[in-house]
């Protein structure tokens, strides 16, 4: 089970990294176009975007391991350590399955993009909007691997 | 119908879910009771973060990250520890001006307290001054960011009204000058009153050598900012050639970037986008609701009722931003409430740049606005500092900005002065 969530976890690295690097070059390359061949192909700001919504996707898992979703823990320091756990792990449970059931959605979302071609890259919208089945998918695993951790790990 | 929205958002919010997910289950609760098809939940969202302006969040977010990695945010530190360092009360004054200079490169002022603050917290508390103090110092400064251009919010601001977004920074100048002023006054008696260090007066030749260390950055926010303004660059490509100048220099300058470090920054900055990109998905996706149940007419139709008055009707809505601000992440609140504000705010006859920048400015107060501004919780983590103690000492950081945000909202010169000579 450990090693699941390493490997994925590495993978959801990899993709981060080579989403932001596609999305960094075709901004670098619609700047460079306009300014050394003086009009720039109308691509690049498609593939940026198309980049940037799958590193989100990629990103939005590691977030999760990261702890970067801003929150305000109010009534946290009003309870005991035991019932801080509790609570959390609820909130947990409550996210993962949100983002299970998204998921489903997120499928139907996918199909309905299928039949359909970007404007300029003519790629399937099936595919583009993909990422979000994608982000919903490693949301709900890595809040899973949080909720497990919450009972392996010894409190402090 | 709608309440079931609002109030489920604050029972999420409250109980210690992420902002953005309480945006996404409350939205979720409504749409099951209005019983809309679910499918509109990812669709909202990929809608909401399809935008080639946001493509500017993470490309700010990594320079910003790099810059740390190259070791520029040291060397701004030290150039106005050197410059500052002599007075009392140094290190706070060198964090505010630190703050300054790295002007909302990073993005959000809730990016600027964790990067500022996890330098400047452990040194400020090393050289005696006490941890709530040096935590507010750094919540408080990191809020100037974002009015000082470049400025992520006001790019936002201006890419969902077509405000020109270089007139928006040109506004946004004089402002954070008169922030930063203040935050500095303020830091100086408290330092002076508690008899906090100074340290000997850096020679010309440090200085002059500081200057040259932290020349490189200075470079880099002329190069966004002339880029964005002139109109040489959209916001987008500024800030990717933000990231290339800033491995550029990390590379071939300082020569202190590696792989390791590199991929570690990437990863670091695309998870902090994506943490980013959900909450603007959700909001999306809860601002669309309120639109369809015609809240924001409703929200116009009833400030106006209370009064037509441009001054009671700043007083109003300079309330309600702040109230937002401090729950809410300052680029969910724009999508959610700026366009709407801006046309109540235009329909009284205020200038709608000067509006914008009295929305971003009072949405940055809301974050460090008790009992629940982010960048106090931010702070407060970073410094292991109890949050009550904290509020304390940034109410009069709190005072200096309410003064500036009055000044700006009835005198629209201070905003408007420097747009008027480049313009019109």
């Amino acid at each position: 089970m450990n090693r699941f969530f390493i490997v994925l976890y590495k993978i959801s690295g990899a993709g981060a990294i080579l989403s932001i690097l596609g999305m960094i070059t075709a901004v670098f390359v619609q700047v460079f176009a306009r300014f050394m061949l003086e009009n720039s192909p109308a691509w690049t700001e498609e593939m940026a975007r198309i980049f940037f919504i799958y590193a989100v996707a990629f990103g939005a898992g590691l977030a999760v391991r990261n702890n970067d979703y801003v929150k305000l823990e109010l009534i946290d320091r009003y309870l005991t350590l035991n019932r801080q756990k509790g609570l959390k792990a609820i909130i947990q449970l409550i996210i993962a399955l949100f983002f299970l059931l998204m998921a489903f959605y997120a499928w139907e979302f996918i199909i309905i993009g299928l039949p359909e071609n970007s404007p300029s890259l003519e790629v399937s919208m099936g595919l583009v909007f993909s990422s979000i089945f994608i982000a919903m998918v490693l949301v709900f695993v890595f809040t899973i691997e949080q909720l497990i951790l919450l009972y392996k790990k010894p409190q402090p | 119908m709608i309440w079931i929205l609002f109030i489920s958002f604050f029972i999420f919010l409250f109980l210690g879910f992420p902002i953005a997910f309480s945006l996404g289950l409350s939205a979720f609760t409504y749409l099951i009771f209005a019983q809309v098809p679910l499918v509109v939940i990812p669709l909202k969202m990929y809608s909401g973060i399809d935008v080639f302006v946001l493509l500017s969040i993470p490309g700010f977010i990594l320079a910003g990250n790099l810059m740390n990695l190259c070791g520029m945010t040291d060397r701004i530190i030290r150039f106005s520890n050197h410059l500052l360092g002599h007075v009392r009360g140094g290190l706070s004054l060198a964090n505010i001006g630190a703050s300054m200079i790295f002007a909302g490169i990073s993005g959000t002022a809730v990016a600027d307290t964790a990067s500022i603050g996890s330098i400047m917290i452990p040194a400020m508390k090393k050289e005696g001054y006490d941890g709530d103090f040096s935590c507010a110092v750094t919540a408080a400064s990191s809020t100037v960011g974002p009015i000082i251009p470049p400025s992520l919010p006001l790019i936002i601001a201006g890419s969902l009204t077509g405000l020109s977004i270089g007139k928006l920074f040109l506004a946004g100048a004089i402002p954070g000058l008169l922030l930063t002023v203040g935050f500095m006054v303020v830091s100086y008696v408290i330092s002076k009153k508690r008899k906090y260090p100074k340290k000997a007066r850096a020679g010309i030749k440090l200085v002059a050598s500081g200057f040259l260390d932290a020349f490189w950055a200075l470079v880099m926010t002329l190069i966004i900012l002339f880029g964005i303004v002139a109109g040489v660059f959209t916001p987008t490509e500024a800030s990717i050639v933000a990231v290339l100048y800033a491995l550029f220099v990390g590379i071939f300058i300082y020569q202190s970037i590696n792989i390791k470090g590199l991929i570690g920054v990437l990863k670091q900055s695309v998870s902090t986008t994506a943490s980013l990109m959900l909450l603007v998905g959700f909001a999306n996706l809860f601002g669309w609701i309120l639109v369809s149940e015609q809240v924001p007419q409703q929200v116009a139709a009833s400030l106006l009722g209370i009064s037509t008055n441009k001054i009671v009707l700043l007083l109003l809505i300079n309330l309600l931003l702040i109230v937002v601000g401090s729950f809410m992440e300052t680029i969910a609140a724009l999508l959610i409430l700026f366009p709407i504000l801006l046309k109540v705010a235009v329909s009284v006859g205020i200038d709608p740049i000067q509006f914008s920048i009295i929305a971003v400015l009072n949405l940055m107060i809301g974050l460090n606005t008790p009992p629940v501004g982010v960048c106090l919780f931010v702070a407060s983590g970073i410094g292991k500092e109890p949050i009550e103690r904290i509020t304390k000492q940034v109410l009069p950081f709190l005072l200096v900005s309410l003064i500036v945000l009055l000044l700006v909202s009835y005198i629209p010169q201070i905003s408007l002065f420097l747009p008027g000579l480049f313009w019109d």
